[in-house]
């Protein structure tokens, strides 16, 4: 599978993003106009904006599955940590604006009372504008984390570099799964071993079938929710457990595959609890007891899609796609288009192709 | 999104508001020439798209599907999806082709052909013909299983053409919800993993 995108930096960048002027030509990174959500915002005037406020029409309640068990905390975090990202933006804008309000103030001073209370209300308007935008959370420079291969208890190499840019090999654990092992058969699977079904033909034991294009060459064998990797006499050099397969609901989760701290949005997003609640695995993600390791449900599939600021937007995005709790913020204009994947809308210069701004869609 | 969370019901209520106001024209709105809207589908409704597809008269066979595969709570989930759903009619001529429901040995496959008829976000008819149009030919939309599929036009009718090269057509009522949108097709836009060889 394609590269999950990986927006650790996603929350850091955020306020600094956002604060950027309407119109961002002042912030963010420099890209493109860096205000495409911004005008969106602008030109759809107050009424879309107190619409906005509603929370946004058709926006779902977040993680369905773990609502009942895990829901109040989480949205006590959130609770916490909106507020908090308001009132940052708020000081920040104040400090900005800190001089402003001196310059007021000897205005004040000097008996123009009136002209004070203008200003301020000008101010109160711009830390307003100033906290929408850090609502907003647009983030312009989100880049690419590289994750370190993970090792298995058994020492092996669990190469679970679906996030290596470039990366030949995907999801495939090295040696055989315990299951098969168990069985002291020299690791064959019964299918191979009772030699039915070795109809090489068959998609499915194409890797590519599976969307594993890049998993390497060799000779595959699928059987049983596996997709066993075969050396030349038929031994299993090494297996990828498959989605509604090995990684069905009900079924523990692969010791190989440890425990991936995705970033904190896709957690917020998803709703995804603790890091011992959830497994990424194949742009998957999974929910699991945090107990048994057991599968408990499946809380989203993702694309995978590389998307960064500056970079040209991957194919496969000509339609527009944004949520529809989201279209009224971000629609496609003569300069701007939006684009949706994996929780986030980016937006794309429609003359060059290149992503302009990520914008997250959690507030 | 400047006055904090709203509940269920509040949302629930946006998005009628918001069904309305995409009803009314808009001038000097062209701009919002290539947004997606409800258009011939009708208003979105709040329920989810796990709900409205297992409400859906001639689904069932997929409903059921994704129910089996585990895929059903991805659409009851905050993530944004349009499912290329084959009807009832799809899977009966498919017979013997699709991995049969209820046989968790082929479960594996029965997701992964579901999977490549996952698309992310929120497409309707009405933004993919724009985008066709825009274009003046096929558009592409890349799928949840690390594949493209492809839009044309045919008169009035669209056609997706999975990565294999399947191809169905654009039946029934478009189903636009809250989460996502369920877009009915006569046939399956990837093929078994079983039948035909596949050597490369």
């Amino acid at each position: 599978m394609r590269k999950f995108l990986i927006g650790a930096a996603a929350i850091a960048l955020a306020a600094g993003g956002a604060l950027a002027e309407p119109g961002g030509k002042g912030g963010g990174s420099g890209h493109g106009k860096g205000g495409g959500p911004d005008h969106a915002a602008m030109s759809h005037g107050e009424g879309k904006a107190d619409k906005g406020a509603s929370g946004g029409p058709g926006r779902p309640e977040r993680g369905p599955d773990k609502r009942a068990e895990r829901g109040s905390d989480i949205r006590a975090e959130r609770a916490e940590r909106g507020p908090d990202n308001r009132e940052q933006a708020r000081q920040e804008r104040r400090a900005v604006h800190s001089d402003e309000r001196r310059e007021d103030g000897e205005r004040g001073e000097r008996g123009a009372t009136r002209q004070a209370g203008k200003s301020e209300r000008a101010i109160e308007r711009r830390e307003e504008r100033a906290t929408r935008e850090a609502e907003r959370r647009v983030v312009r420079d989100v880049r690419n984390d590289r994750e370190p291969r993970l090792r298995g208890d058994d020492g092996r190499i669990a190469r679970t570099d679906w996030f290596a840019e470039g990366s030949e090999r995907f999801g495939l654990i090295d040696g055989c799964p315990p299951g098969l092992a168990g069985k002291n058969n020299g690791c064959l699977p019964p299918g191979l071993a009772r030699q039915r079904d070795r109809d090489w033909g068959q998609r499915y034991h194409q890797p590519a079938w599976w969307g594993y294009d890049r998993a390497g060459a060799g000779r595959y064998f699928y059987e049983d929710g596996y997709l066993y990797r075969l050396g030349g006499d038929d031994s299993v050099l090494g297996y990828i457990p498959l989605l509604g397969g090995a990684l069905s609901v009900g079924n523990p989760w692969p010791s190989t595959y440890e425990p991936y701290p995705v970033p904190q949005y896709y957690r917020d997003y998803y709703n995804l609890g603790p890091v011992d609640s959830y497994r990424y695995a194949d742009d998957v993600l999974y929910r699991v007891d945090p107990q048994s390791g057991v599968i408990e449900s499946i809380a989203a599939l993702l694309t995978g899609d590389r998307f960064a600021v500056g970079e040209p937007l991957p194919a496969g995005y000509d339609v527009y796609n944004v949520p529809y709790g989201y279209q009224d913020q971000y629609y496609d204009t003569p300069d701007a288009r939006y684009r949706y994947a994996d929780g986030y809308v980016y937006e794309v210069d429609p003359t060059t192709q290149l992503v302009t701004a990520v914008i997250e869609l959690l507030a | 999104m400047t006055g904090g969370r709203t509940t269920p019901a509040a949302r629930i209520a946006a998005a009628a508001a918001a069904a309305l106001l995409a009803a009314v024209p808009l001038a000097g709105c062209g701009e919002k020439a290539e947004r997606g809207e409800a258009g011939e589908t009708g208003a979105v409704d709040e329920r989810t798209l796990a709900v409205a597809i297992a409400d859906a008269p001639g689904l069932t066979t997929v409903a059921g599907a994704l129910t089996e595969a585990g895929l059903a709570g991805v659409f009851d989930g905050p993530g944004s999806y349009t499912l290329l759903a084959p009807d009832d009619d799809a899977f009966a001529r498919l017979e013997g082709q699709v991995p049969a429901l209820g046989d968790p040995a082929r479960r594996a496959e029965l997701v992964a052909i579901l999977r490549g008829h996952v698309l992310p976000g929120h497409l309707t008819p009405d933004a993919i013909r724009q985008a066709i149009a825009a274009r003046k030919g096929p558009v592409t939309v890349t799928n949840l299983a690390d594949g493209l599929v492809t839009f044309t036009a045919e008169g009035d009718s669209l056609t997706v053409t999975g990565a294999d090269g399947s191809k169905a057509r654009l039946s029934g009522t478009p189903l636009v919800v809250s989460n996502g949108v369920v877009l009915p097709l006569d046939g399956v836009i990837k093929q078994a993993g079983e039948g035909q060889a596949a050597r490369e």
